[in-house]
């Protein structure tokens, strides 16, 4: 890239906004390093960096904490790198409507710090990093366990201001919990993976920050009954907030943090109970009634519930680090069908190395990781996702391969075919239309040069 | 054309009589525009086949429920033909475990909460037209109603929709699976006001009906009282089912009309429903009533079983009709302006203080727990004078709600009646990208043209008021 390209940038943004050099490797994405990495401090200097970009036919790669850019296809080049860190302050924080606006690159864990002054916090939790950034975990439409009582990220954002491929702001939603102006271009962003813009701010919802928490363990001989007690949990009086669901081989991934009582072929669950002190230990006793056919059942101690959960969030990571050499998928079924789809994910992976998954069972929800021992082909495992991929449609779900080895990432059929990709494929070409932001992740109809 | 039509969804589904073209002319706004004809199609292929039918005649298509828009969402101010949903009302399958019903769009809001509930679940949207209002409709203005600030709007139970789109093309967006591949197409759809397309299913998630549940009837010297009291409930942290409140004319007039029995001479009151687990109620009511209080409550009446609690109901339900009725000419303007929680007492204020200055009375009710006020006016569309008032009237509410930072339509949509009003709460940009997003889906603005989003500014179109019905 010639330096004059990156001048002009400097003399927008401050030369200490446009790195360059050794410093970028910290934002390498699936192990290629950016060319030049600009850190804009206003949508305006997105927007210049933006069209800058489109002056010069560079291709853009939104960062916030960068822990979920190793999910999805690996990229084949890397132009520039835009760092949302500078995007971080709290602009307002409005506790008599539980809203609060805040920049996209704040950290979440920034975030709940500010919604906790006023005894607040905002239920999207990105639990494998809470470094992850606001903006990075609404681009990626994710959110922890806890989405069994507060539904998913899209429900908790009200408004955005993000920056198109045409360099242009937009703002959408507004500072109202309710509001039915014009289409909601708001949840369109949402796990949108910066293909379609920026997102520079967002104004969110907040709930009441509960001031008491229990978790209740329990172990189920197999995976179906681990899942028709979570069904039950799901629409009992008792209302968990969260139940977590592991195999054996997730408890066996995480052992080192906390040991789950399991043997080979069961589960366990972790039902999370939160609000008044009262109120929450009402909700576990209640549950009981639905928890019955558990091998066991105990109410953690406070620190027993603590690294319970922690070992539930460093999942991914165990798993990376004791397995090597990783397949990662999420699977979504209707809830009913969870224990089918463990059952026929197993089947069709196993052969490749151990196994571990784990997940909001009650949403239907898995995340299901395989090891892979030996040298394996990447067709291979690309079949073996195609199979169960045609598996799951059959129980109305859906397979996303998360992510792969490198040498993996060409052969791997990332995302089932759609029948409305043209319609996505339109869209991304309105909000990007020289195909600038993320183009290893567009709408493969649309992905263009 | 009507014999195309026929042939798609037999003779006696398609209605072209002078009689059936008027029935279907009009919604809840009084706006009036005849159709060239009336399809009742019986499925999405019939859908599909009648979209087929009015692009070959270059006709525009307006999708129908039970006509309760109150934005002049379902009137076909171009003509075209109207796809009434009425014969598509099957209620296709519920599986409890999945917490999931998937229905067809001519299912009404009452026969779906009569079905789920005692199954033991609801749907979080219950506009206050639920009786006759559909799930399409409901979809289509992502509806809201009393208790969807404890449960959400519709949006938030969307799960997936089928849709017939331009050309008959059919398709699924989103599914019976949470978090759905790609972008959140069942979420621009949902509350694109028939815009994008003709809804023929929808799946929705419901909730588990609440272990316990208490209703309030909470009397306050003024309305500055009760909607200070929401403020403090809301910043407090209390999260009950539903806040409602209705200032005193609105009392009076349900007291009359329904025989409500609301305080008379109280300046508003607050409809307020907890639920949860039962010592969790008492535990909010608690909190409750420490804040009424301290906000010059003067009277609470409570109930907890089903019939009592409906009779406390009654008469916030019954506030639309009441007025409607109780007025001369039977003409009503509903002003949907949301603000931010913290400035209701605020919006109040600045409500009442224009209904004073253009001499108009002004009936407020409010979903007030969702900053959502619904200052009801009556008028006589034969009064030029009354209606420029009401014009100017309407247009300062709006601008005062921006100005605290609102919504011009907080559940009610955008419809005819406030395309042009969408300039002063979004910039050409904005306006822009969303011509372009409906474009996407329908390229020849088949569905429902001159609704939900304006034109480029030069395009201006008439005010609605002036064109509702004389007769
Ligand atoms: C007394 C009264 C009280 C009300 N209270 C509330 C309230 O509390 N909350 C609230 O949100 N609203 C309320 N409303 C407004 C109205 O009832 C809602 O907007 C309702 O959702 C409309 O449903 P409907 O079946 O009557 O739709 P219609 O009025 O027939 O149509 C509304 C819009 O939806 C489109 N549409 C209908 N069906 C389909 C379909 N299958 N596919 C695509 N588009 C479709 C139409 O084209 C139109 O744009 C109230 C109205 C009245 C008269």
């Amino acid at each position: 890239m010639p330096s004059t390209e990156l001048d002009e940038l400097r003399s927008q943004l401050g030369s200490g906004a446009v790195l360059e050099g050794n410093v970028t490797a910290q934002y390498a994405v699936g192990e290629l390093t950016p060319r030049a990495v600009v850190r804009p401090a206003s949508a305006e200097e997105v927007a210049a960096v933006v069209k800058w970009a489109r002056a010069h036919k560079r291709q853009l790669v939104p960062f916030g904490s960068g822990s979920k850019q190793a999910w999805g296809p690996w990229p084949e080049e890397l132009d520039v790198v835009v760092d949302t860190a500078r995007l971080n302050r709290l602009e307002s924080l409005e506790p008599g409507n539980l809203t609060m606006r805040v920049m996209a690159g704040s950290a979440l864990s920034a975030v709940q710090g500010w919604a906790a002054e006023a005894g607040l916090w905002f239920p999207v939790e990105f639990v494998e990093a809470p470094r992850a950034t606001l903006g990075g975990t609404l681009a990626a439409g994710v959110t922890g366990p806890r989405r069994l009582a507060y539904g998913p990220a899209r429900n908790w954002v009200l408004g955005l201001e993000v920056v198109t491929g045409s360099g242009e702001i937009l703002h959408t939603g507004a500072a109202t919990v309710k509001n039915v102006a014009g289409y909601d271009l708001t949840r369109l962003q949402i796990g949108a993976w910066g293909t379609l813009g920026i997102i520079t701010a967002a104004t969110i919802r907040l709930a009441s920050r509960p001031a008491a928490r229990v978790t209740v363990e329990a172990i189920y001989g197999s995976p179906d009954l681990a899942s028709e007690a979570c069904l039950a949990l799901a629409s009992h009086a008792a209302a968990p907030v969260a139940i977590e669901w592991l195999d054996y081989g997730a408890a066996q991934a995480v052992a080192g943090m906390r040991e789950f009582p399991v043997s080979p072929g069961e589960s366990v669950l972790l039902v999370m109970f939160e609000g008044e002190r009262t109120v929450v230990d009402e909700r576990w006793r209640l549950a009981q009634e639905v928890m019955s056919s558990a091998r066991s059942v105990s109410v953690l101690d406070p620190g027993a519930q603590a690294t319970a959960w922690a070992a539930r969030y460093a999942l991914s990571a165990r798993v990376q680090k004791s397995y090597g050499q990783v397949v990662r998928l999420a699977l979504a079924v209707p809830p009913a069908r969870f224990a089918e789809a463990y059952a026929a994910a197993v089947q069709t992976m196993s052969l490749f190395g151990p196994l571990a998954a784990g997940g909001h069972a009650a949403n239907g929800l898995m995340d299901f990781y395989v090891g892979l021992v030996g040298a394996q082909v990447p067709e291979a495992v690309a079949t073996a996702v195609r199979t169960l991929r045609h598996t799951i449609k059959e129980m109305s779900g859906h397979v996303e391969v998360r992510s792969v080895p490198r040498e993996f990432s060409q052969a791997m059929p990332w995302y089932g075919v759609r029948a409305t990709e043209d319609l996505e494929a339109s869209l991304a070409s309105l909000f990007d239309p020289d195909v600038i932001f993320n183009p290893h992740r567009r709408p493969r109809q649309s992905r263009g040069r | 054309m009507v014999a195309a039509l026929a042939a798609v969804v037999g003779a006696n589904h398609v209605l072209a009589g002078a009689a059936s073209l008027a029935a279907y002319s009009y919604d809840a706004t009084g706006l009036k525009r005849r159709p060239h004809a009336v399809v009742l199609p019986g499925s999405a292929q019939e859908v599909a086949g009648v979209v087929q039918v009015a692009e070959a005649f270059g006709l525009p298509v307006v999708p129908r429920g039970a006509g309760t828009s109150l934005s002049g969402g379902a009137v076909p101010v171009h003509g075209g033909v109207v796809i009434a949903t009425s014969r598509l009302n099957r209620i296709v399958s519920f599986n409890a475990k999945n917490r999931m019903v998937v229905v067809e769009p001519g299912v009404t809001n009452l026969r779906l909460q009569e079905f789920l509930r005692p199954r033991g679940f609801f749907f979080a949207a219950d506009p206050s037209s639920y009786r006759v209002s559909t799930i399409g409709g409901n979809v289509a203005e992502n509806a809201g109603g009393p208790h969807c600030l404890r449960y959400g709007v519709t949006t938030h139970h969307v799960l997936g929709l089928k849709v017939v789109l331009a050309g008959g093309r059919l398709v699924n967006l989103g599914g019976p699976a949470e978090d759905w591949p790609g972008y959140d197409l069942a979420g621009v759809l949902t509350g694109s006001e028939g815009t994008m397309g003709v809804v023929t299913e929808i799946t929705l998630r419901v909730l588990p009906l609440p272990q316990s549940s208490r209703t309030f009837l909470v009397a306050f010297p003024s309305v500055d009282d009760a909607a200070s009291a929401v403020s403090d409930m809301i910043a407090a942290q209390l999260l009950p089912g539903a806040i409602e409140l209705m200032d005193q004319p609105s009392i009076r007039l349900v007291n009359a009309a329904v025989g409500a029995g609301y305080p008379e001479e109280a300046g508003a009151v607050l409809v307020v429903d907890l639920e949860g687990l039962a010592g969790e109620v008492v535990a909010q009511a608690q909190i409750m009533r420490e804040i009424c209080q301290r906000h010059h409550a003067v009277s609470v009446d409570e109930a907890d079983d089903p019939v009592r609690q409906e009779a406390l109901w009654r008469g916030r339900r019954a506030h639309y009709g009441a007025m409607a009725r109780a007025t001369r000419t039977g003409h009503v303007w509903i002003q949907d302006v949301t603000v931010p929680r913290q400035h209701l007492p605020e919006m109040f204020r600045r409500v009442l203080a224009i209904g004073e200055r253009y001499g108009l009375h002004i009936d407020c009710a409010a979903h007030a727990g969702d900053g959502n006020l619904h200052p009801s006016i009556p008028f006589d569309p034969h009064d030029p004078d009354e209606l420029a008032r009401l014009y100017q009237a309407d247009q300062e509410i709006m601008a005062a709600c921006l100005a605290l930072g609102g919504s011009i339509t907080g559940e009610h949509g955008v419809g005819f009646e406030k395309i042009e009003n969408m300039r002063l709460m979004y910039g050409p940009s904005e306006l822009a990208m969303m011509r372009e997003v409906r474009r996407v889906f329908d390229p020849h603005e088949l569905f429902n043209p001159g609704k939900a989003v304006p034109g480029p500014a030069d395009e201006k179109r008439g005010v609605w008021l002036f064109a509702v019905d004389r007769t």
